[in-house]
């Protein structure tokens, strides 16, 4: 290192700045709006672009917004570079994902050009999730919707704010077209007084260095960003990495299919490119566009690798690039397919696909730091509905609580379980709203809230838990909207070894004895709830809630991480003594079994887990089970890249060019016949084909190689194709 | 200056701090200082050491100091210290049945990072098996929907006393801040059963709505309570053993003193103390010279502190955060980076100098310690630039070596750049001062203040180094560095008041003027707590000062402004007079045209805060008696200054000879016993009849 011949003391306070900027449009908008979905759930995002438009700053909160930020900002910039640049006080509202780079039409953003004085520097960008933007869903998402069409109002990149404020014209227009046009108003005058901070603070950072040292540092920041990343990135193996996943569809009364898509990442020095394969697009609204792609994509990118001294910003683009085929499928939608959701189906398949590429590529690096970015998948799904209609205060509610996407698990780290209750990948800061804002707010009487057992993935680092809850009607006759649900049949598969987590599910309990257990003086809780269980699909069009039916919401957890047999028997007590997990999971998951007194049987445990190992692989193991060097990298590639050995006992599984899935020990059960066994949560399938789950075993020391959730039928799931293990395309390109 | 200590009363404040105690002992109009070893067995034994210093400093035996005490006030950290480090009670928590792992998911984990590996789940405060169940829910709108099961409460109480052996209990039950009533029947049974069993009913500790905050923070009480306990009752007896003759004070966070009882029973209030005791004595330092708005600062070794005071009123944070540990226990505004004089500089992976948030503590602490600290810090480069002479540091106590400060700076920070070591310290003097800059900005102008309406007074022991450099960057034109800067927190609990706060939910539309009697008689019933509080702490009618405000927000929204109330019922006029003032206040917050149209407003919550005025001690002070720098010049140092990226031979002047009215031009150096002031270029010092220097932008000194 030597000096890099700038002031890089000047460049670290500028980058300082622009942080706090950020940080400023995020505290201006959380301030003054009142929508629990940015209060609680953190469901908006802000951040600044220069006139590249590159990132400059970022807040983190939703983070696909770093995709459908630099997409609408460059429709914008392009637009108006061809009609005599931007004007102060303009501002543009943006929500389509087929023209505008949305991620969904309930996200609004608004888009303002940042001066100083009468220089445009840079555009702001500040988004949310707004409570309704018409069409037949509620708040923007309709599994009813066939096309594009029904699903509300869509802006593709619209000017609709002069001098500062929204135009009445287009108020009226908004009013006339929305469900809760007071809310959606103010909304989108919070969003235009955070980009009215951020343009105010913009200009003192300029005053204080000047606009020729203010450009430079904003450039010299970027290309150190870009290069931290590059040195990251090539301290992967180069070669192809590939993932699959299956998206659920089961809206507009069947079938129930299952969607195909799939992720190929190519390492080449120090630069990614991600291409995405997917099914036919369909008539329900799981199709992503292009910002829920590139969002989702760079999502899982962003937590996996911008740890430590790596501050986000344009630089981090540079390096990746992100193909999504031919247009016409799920991963590459065309009008008139439906978008709503593709955020959170598709968009967070893809999310859980580049985790899981960048996941098996970690595990190849040979350095350390690197090895210990390995994770399992996140549960990513959505376990929600959108009731409207009157409430105990003579007014209207829109009950669409984020508790439930909010109370998905966190996929198990090396370093630490995974995080419960941790929502979305892409929803840093989301929080869970108090059952007492919402009793006040709406006609609920919230019955239960609990964490699901059992619901973290198996590892040796257990997946995140999750949520459970239910509400009961009970203050009017009825209420009525869609329901959706993402993540209940093809739940995340772990890494390493580990197990999936749970699935999410939600159901209904009609007619219930709800008031003659309160009148009893008994807390109405799920095992003394009786009433007619009604198990809907999980895309609802319309459900309608009458007077005291209950809505159950049970949530998914996060997959583990390395072989659950390396637990110690110790945690797993723990896990069992708090209640987070029940005693036969503990023994078919774990092998760890309690005595009368429920303290731990030592001897029971051992003589458990040696015949789980001789049962994965059909005879007694010939080396004892032992933890990988690195926490997860159950599989590794020999240092010359002749072959693939076992992470724990470093017997020899096949030839480095091959797929060392073909030659290990393997079963292959359907997933709901698993889950039983473990006494886990998934939702069961009446059509096929069948969600499998496949688990491979190191035929010496019967270690867990990896488990994948396939749909059946699925050929084996492909090996990285590594340069150094002479793979012949690559050998040369590398 | 009168100096008849041996005849006047005593007045002591002691700071309990994580590492020293200190003590400021009044004695008559004469203040002298004592330090000593925080003692973590006991740490009664660390106070009465550090009052035996100020002791002997008065010429004076601990028992005739203690003797003539009118009042002694104590902050103190025993509280922070047991949520940080999780050492608290064996807790036990009888909660609404369905909803015992609210406190697991404490409000969601989550954090704003991008990093997984820093998505953790909370602190358990207490074993998940000391968790009983009760069959009772009373409604959003306060009524019993199905009774409380006092039997079924008594079963599971004697399981947690009997089987998990539990020191303190939480009741927690939903909407209790509507309806009490189920939270005092399971006092009954618990008080008939166990009478001696700590309890905190979580109504009766923040009864707002919000059952996560409301939950913890009655969980919290009782976790805190054990060791709170026992320090306070520690201390009393060795206080009064000791001949402690008159009141015994203890300090909240909320920045003011509560009674050894009341501490007793809400031990969670002495959250805090420590930096609110600053934050008092600069207000009180801020009123006697005529200064309406402060920002301070306070700098130790491994962090700086800062907050706001606006016309004279000190900012209290509500609901505050400790991690994932969601609070409604209200402080003084602290905010808080880790910036110290052992913050270790370092290059980060992006080639980019920062500093801290490490540190190298006290031990090793700092290369120039000599204790085999190799990391560079920021004391090490203030001595390798010759602000700190390496012999007179803390007084002379210790002698600094500048030449392993140098090498540091050299090896680890300065050579990868192609720097000189002075260079490199000077970036590390620059990043320090714009970290604990941003620090400053965040409780000022995030929160809608201009800073250059702002003195900035900044005490401790290092921060003078760096006061004004701070105050340049945020406009700021007028620093104060105190008198006692090292003992200023100790200091200010002797310009306390007895506070009390309560708040309460009580969701008022303000369009629904056929409430307000209703309102009228929960405010009444408050501030009759209030003042029966304060009369059973000795105060009389007269001394009582009572503040109504209350939390405004648009129906539907989850923040709120607060807004002061009048001292007085309702009247139906109010109610629109109210509505305008919020929408006003929201305007001039947020921005012309983002107030919410068409939404009614509402009262969230009421707040009744209720001071006990007490006589404070008054410093002497010391006549005007202008000395030129010439008179007060005591050497003159080569220093290497940042702004100028030069040496400079720079005057150093003796805090002992810099009488009142005197005033010097920077550059220059103050060297005092207890810290070294740096004056920068085109700044003027001048010392006030308080012993305080006042340093002003020489465009503005007169």
């Amino acid at each position: 290192m030597n000096d890099p011949g700038y002031d890089i003391i000047g460049a670290e306070i500028h980058r300082k700045a622009i942080h706090n900027l950020t940080n400023e449009m995020a505290i201006a908008l959380r301030r003054t709006s009142g929508s629990p979905v940015v209060v609680e759930a953190m469901d908006f995002s802000t951040c600044l672009l220069d006139t590249e438009p590159e990132h400059l700053g970022f807040a983190a909160y939703v983070l696909f917004h770093l995709g459908t930020s630099l997409l609408g900002t460059r429709l914008i910039a392009d637009m108006v570079a061809a009609d005599g640049g931007p004007r102060p006080g303009d501002g543009w509202i943006v929500n389509d994902p087929h023209e505008g780079g949305a991620a969904h039409q309930g996200d609004v953003a608004v888009i303002m050009p940042m001066f100083h004085r009468d220089q445009h520097l840079g555009w702001g960008f500040v988004n949310m999730h707004v409570l309704d933007v018409g069409g037949a869903g509620l708040s923007g998402i309709a599994p009813g919707a066939h096309d594009v069409y029904a699903e509300g109002l869509r802006f593709p990149a619209v000017r609709m704010i002069r001098n500062g404020a929204i135009e009445h014209e287009w108020e009226k227009f908004i009013s006339a077209n929305v469900r809760t046009p007071g809310p959606v108003l103010n909304d989108i005058r919070s969003m235009i007084a955070a980009n009215n901070v951020g343009n105010r603070k913009l200009s003192e950072i300029v005053e204080r260095f000047g606009v020729a040292r203010y450009l430079e540092f904003s450039a010299i920041n970027k290309n150190i960003t870009e290069q931290v990343l590059r040195e990251r990135i090539a301290s992967l193996p180069d070669g192809v990495y590939e993932a699959a996943e299956w998206n659920e569809w089961d809206g507009h009364d069947g079938p129930d299919s299952l969607l195909e898509l799939r992720l190929q990442m190519t390492v080449a020095g120090s630069s990614l490119n991600f291409t995405y394969s997917g099914a036919p697009q369909i008539d329900g609204f799981v199709n992503a566009g292009k910002g829920a792609m590139w969002g989702q994509t760079v999502t899982a990118l962003l937590t996996a690798l911008a740890y430590g001294d790596l501050p986000v910003n344009g630089g981090l683009w540079r390096p990746l690039t992100i193909e999504l085929g031919s247009p016409g499928t799920i991963v590459n939608p065309t009008p008139p397919a439906p978008v709503s959701d593709g955020h959170s189906e598709v968009g967070m398949r893809a999310c859980k696909l580049t985790r899981d590429v960048l996941s098996q590529a970690l595990a190849l690096s040979d350095d350390p730091v690197l090895r210990s970015r390995v994770a399992a998948k996140a549960h990513d799904g959505t376990p929600v509905s959108a009731l409207y209609g009157g409430n105990q205060h003579g007014s209207t509610s829109v009950v669409l609580y984020l508790d439930s996407p909010t109370g998905i698990g966190g996929g198990a780290q090396s370093v630490h379980d995974g995080q419960d209750i941790y929502g979305a990948t892409c929803m840093t800061g989301c929080g869970l709203s108090d059952l007492e804002t919402h009793e006040a707010a709406d006609p609920v009487l919230f019955l239960w809230r609990k964490m699901v057992p059992n619901s973290g993935g198996p590892g040796q680092f257990r997946g995140g838990q999750s949520l459970e809850q239910a509400f009961a009607l009970a203050y009017v006759d009825t209420m009525g909207g869609p329901a959706w649900n993402s993540c209940a049949e093809v739940p995340p598969s772990g890494f390493g070894g580990g197990f999936p987590g749970s699935g999410s599910t939600y159901y209904l309990i009609r007619e219930p004895n709800l008031r003659e257990l309160l009148a009893g003086g008994e807390a109405p809780l799920s095992e003394r709830l009786n009433g007619r269980h009604e198990l809907t699909r999980n895309k609802v069009g319309h459900m309608t809630l009458n007077r005291d039916d209950v809505l159950v919401f049970v949530s998914g957890g996060g997959g583990g991480l390395g072989d659950p047999l390396l637990r110690e028997p110790a945690q797993v007590v723990g896990d069992l003594s708090a209640g987070w997990i029940t005693p036969g999971h503990a023994r078919a998951a774990y092998g760890v079994v309690l005595d009368a007194s429920g303290l731990l049987d030592y001897a029971a445990t051992q003589a458990c887990r040696a015949a789980m190992l001789e049962r994965r692989i059909g005879n007694m193991p010939r080396r004892p089970l032992s933890a990988p060097e690195s926490v997860g990298v159950a599989v590794d590639l020999a240092a010359d890249g002749k072959c693939w050995c076992c992470g724990s006992c470093h017997e020899t599984l096949a030839a480095g060019n091959a797929n060392w899935r073909d030659e290990v020990p393997m079963t292959d059960t359907p997933i709901t016949t698993r889950f039983a066994e473990l006494e886990m949560n998934v939702r069961a399938r009446e059509e096929d084909p069948a969600v499998m789950m496949r688990e491979y075993y190191c035929p010496a020391c019967a270690a867990a190689l990896a488990v994948d959730v396939v749909v059946a039928g699925t050929e084996t799931l492909p090996a990285p194709r590594l340069a150094r293990a002479g793979v012949p395309a690559l050998a040369s390109a590398g | 200056m009168q100096t008849d200590g041996a005849h006047g009363d005593a007045y002591i404040g002691v700071d309990v701090g994580g590492t020293h105690t200190d003590v400021a002992a009044l004695v008559g109009d004469r203040l002298q200082r004592g330090k000593a070893l925080t003692t973590y067995d006991d740490f009664s034994r660390g106070v009465l050491d550090a009052v035996g210093v100020a002791a002997a400093c008065h010429e004076l035996s601990v028992v005739d100091l203690l003797g003539r005490t009118r009042l002694f006030v104590n902050g103190t950290t025993v509280v922070t210290n047991a949520i940080t480090t999780l050492t608290g009670s064996r807790v036990g928590v009888i909660v609404t049945a369905g909803f015992k792992d609210t406190f697991r998911f404490a409000g969601g984990p989550r954090v704003a990072e991008f990093d997984d590996h820093l998505q953790i789940n909370p602190p358990d405060l207490f074993d998940r098996r000391a968790i009983v169940e009760v069959d009772e829910r009373i409604d959003w709108a306060g009524d019993i929907l199905a009774p409380l099961n006092t039997a079924q409460l008594e079963t599971g109480l004697v399981r947690l006393v009997e089987e998990e052996q539990v020191e303190a209990l939480a009741v927690c039950f939903l909407n209790s801040f509507l309806n009490p009533a189920h939270e005092h029947a399971a006092y009954e049974i618990i008080r008939a059963r166990y009478p001696d069993l700590f309890v905190t009913l979580s109504h009766a500790v923040f009864p707002v709505r919000g059952e996560n905050r409301r939950w913890t923070t009655a969980v919290l009480n009782s976790f805190v309570q054990r060791g709170a306990c026992a320090y306070l009752d520690a201390l009393n007896t060795r206080l009064r053993e000791a001949g402690l003759a008159g009141g015994l004070t203890f300090f909240q966070g909320l920045g003011g003193g509560i009674s050894l009882a009341r501490a007793r029973e809400y031990p969670l209030a002495l959250l805090g103390s420590g930096p609110a005791g600053g934050a008092i004595g600069v207000n009180a330092l801020a009123r006697r010279m005529g200064i309406r708005h402060a920002l301070i600062g306070d700098m130790g070794g491994t962090s700086f502190d800062t907050g706001i005071i606006v016309d004279n009123t000190i900012h209290i944070e509500k609901n505050v955060d400790l991690g994932l540990v969601h609070t409604g226990v209200n402080i003084v505004d602290v905010v808080s980076v880790g910036t110290g004089g052992g913050s270790i500089a370092w290059i980060g992976e992006r080639g980019v100098p920062q500093v801290g948030p490490r540190s190298a503590s006290s031990e090793p602490g700092p290369a120039a310690y000599g204790k085999g600290g190799t990391e560079a810090t920021v004391t090490d480069a203030m001595v390798m630039m010759g602000f700190i002479d390496p012999e007179r540091y803390l007084g002379g106590r210790f002698t600094l070596h500048a030449d392993l400060a140098e090498q540091a700076i050299r090896t680890n920070f300065s050579e990868p750049f192609g720097w000189s070591a002075a260079q490199g310290a000077a970036a590390i003097h620059d990043l320090v001062v714009v970290n604990m800059a941003s620090a400053v900005r965040e409780v000022s102008v995030e929160k809608g203040h201009d800073p250059r309406e702002f003195a900035f007074i900044a005490y401790g022991g290092t921060l003078p180094l760096f006061a004004m450099q701070i105050a340049e960057r945020l406009g700021i034109d007028t620093v104060v560095i105190p008198h006692n800067s090292s003992i200023f927190c100790a200091l200010g609990l002797l310009a306390s008041d007895f506070v009390m706060r309560l708040d309460r939910t009580v969701a008022w539309s303000l369009d629904r003027v056929d409430q307000i009697e209703h309102i009228n008689s929960i405010a009444a019933a408050m501030v009759e707590e209030a003042h029966g509080a304060m009369r059973a702490e000795g105060f009389d009618n007269a001394d009582i000062d009572v503040v109504r405000s209350a939390d405004f927000r648009f129906l539907g929204q989850s923040y709120d402004l607060t807004l002061p109330l009048p001292d007085r019922d309702l009247a139906p006029a109010d109610a629109p007079r109210l509505a305008a003032e919020f929408f006003a206040a929201y305007e001039r917050t947020y921005g012309a045209g983002t107030a919410w149209k068409g939404v009614s407003e509402q009262l969230l919550n009421l707040t009744v805060t209720v001071t006990g005025r007490r006589e404070h001690p008054t410093p002497g002070t010391t006549p005007l008696a202008a000395r030129s720098p010439e008179e007060i010049r005591l050497a003159t140092r080569t220093v290497y200054l940042p702004s100028l990226e030069a040496w400079h031979d720079v005057p150093v002047y003796a805090d002992e000879r810099f009488a009142p009215g005197s005033n010097v031009d920077g550059p220059a150096i103050i060297d005092a016993s207890d810290t070294t002031i740096f004056v920068p270029p085109a700044t003027r010092a001048t010392r006030d009849i308080y012993m305080n220097y006042v340093l002003t932008t020489i465009a503005n000194a007169s």
